[in-house]
Parts: C-alpha cells; sequence; structure tokens
C-alpha cells in the first residue's frame, strides 16, 4: 500500500513529529511505501539542519533524514511555511540573498501542488496534528 | 471499517464522538490517550500504547479500549479506507 503522510507540529514541542516517525517505521517495516511526508506549518523545522540534540534526547531531525535517506521517502517541506520560519534551501537562500541555507538537503522544498499530488497518488493519507 | 479517526487531545474527542459510524475506529494518541481514562463508545476504540504507558495509564484504561502498537496502528490505516485526524 502507499502511504503519505502530513506533519503539522515542531519537533520537540508537539509529540506529532516523533509519532509520525515511528509510524513511518512501521508502514515501512510492514512492506509498505510511503510516498511523501508533507512538513506543513510549524513542521517544516523538522528539517533545521543545524540543530544540535542533547546526547540524551532522541533526534527528530536526524531520525527523518535516516528514513529520508534510507527509504527513499521523499522529506517535503511547505514553501510558504518554511519560508517564513527561516527554512531555506541552497535556491531559496540564493533567492533572497541570505547567509546560509538552513534546511538540510535530504529535504525539498514545495508547494501546496505536491500536498494535493501526494494525497491523489496515495492509498492512504495520514496526518499527524500540533 | 470505513473510517479511522486519529484524536491526539482529549478536547477532541468532543468534535468527533458526533460523526462516528458504528464501524468506524478510533485510535487514541498522544495526550488523546488520556481519554481512556473515561466512558467512551460509537466507535471501535484503541489506545496507542506507548504513549498510554509514557503517561502512566496502563493500568487504567477502560476495558472496552484495546491497546494497539505502532504495528497495530498501520494496520488500522490498512483496514480503514480513510483516515481523519481531529485535533482541538
Amino acid at each position: 500500500m502507499v502511504i503519505s503522510i502530513a506533519v503539522h507540529g515542531a519537533p520537540y514541542a508537539s509529540a506529532g513529529s516523533r509519532t509520525a516517525l515511528r509510524f513511518a517505521a512501521s508502514a515501512l517495516g510492514l512492506g509498505h511505501r510511503i510516498h511523501r511526508v508533507f512538513f506543513h506549518h510549524d513542521g517544516v523545522l523538522a528539517a533545521a539542519g543545524q540543530g544540535v540534540a542533547p546526547q540524551d534526547e532522541e533526534d527528530l531531525h536526524a531520525g527523518w533524514v535516516r528514513l529520508g535517506e534510507s527509504h527513499g521517502v521523499e522529506l517535503a517541506i511547505c514553501i510558504a511555511n518554511a519560508l517564513k520560519r527561516g527554512m531555506l534551501d541552497e535556491a531559496e537562500r540564493d533567492r533572497y540573498e541570505k547567509d546560509a541555507a538552513t534546511a538540510h538537503p535530504a529535504f525539498t522544498v514545495v508547494g501546496l501542488g505536491q500536498l494535493i499530488e501526494a494525497m491523489t497518488e496515495s492509498d492512504r493519507f495520514v496526518t499527524f496534528a500540533a | 471499517m470505513a473510517t479511522l479517526h486519529l484524536v491526539n487531545k482529549p478536547a477532541a474527542w468532543e468534535d468527533c464522538h458526533p460523526l462516528l459510524d458504528a464501524e468506524d475506529a478510533v485510535l487514541l494518541i498522544e495526550d488523546g490517550t488520556y481519554l481512556a481514562l473515561q466512558a467512551l463508545s460509537g466507535a471501535a476504540l484503541y489506545a496507542l500504547e506507548p504513549d498510554v504507558r509514557a503517561r502512566g495509564l496502563s493500568q487504567r484504561i477502560r476495558s472496552n479500549i484495546q491497546p494497539a502498537s505502532f504495528d497495530d496502528f498501520v494496520r488500522l490505516v490498512e483496514r480503514c479506507e480513510r483516515v481523519v485526524t481531529w485535533s482541538a
């Protein structure tokens, strides 16, 4: 089965990012394919590539990057939500002439069309609220 | 089963409850698992077990609410045609 996921809450502030990551890992383990994880609202902060998690806490950002890189899961951050929260990839950094790209390259900056596409191309769509 | 309802906060139950069909399933997750202490009805009821345990509720959840692992969560998503997320 093809599943896509939306994450609305910020890592650490909301439990949703952690719950979504656990759900995705179980779904992959049971043989499903995750087509896209769409990070929306404060959820885009999961892309923060410069964050350093304390040693005794789970690193959610690293968990998402691992999921994306090891299972070919597309990690998509909503452009409108990302830009106003300072989550920029290389292209947006160049466009707005900012000092640094803050989003990890495992994440892609996308528009809302990719949210709709994820819904139409997946058998199930699961939203994790803030 | 038709619809899986995800409830992640206790206050979301009031919105969700009137719209439940008998063949639906409700999965209580995160702080929504505190609802497992109350008398709920209207659909098949599940509570995400790691979240129940993290809140110290394991011995106190109502007998009509079934503990669910993350694998069970995935199986509920398989069985239901759609997933609706409620958040207050």
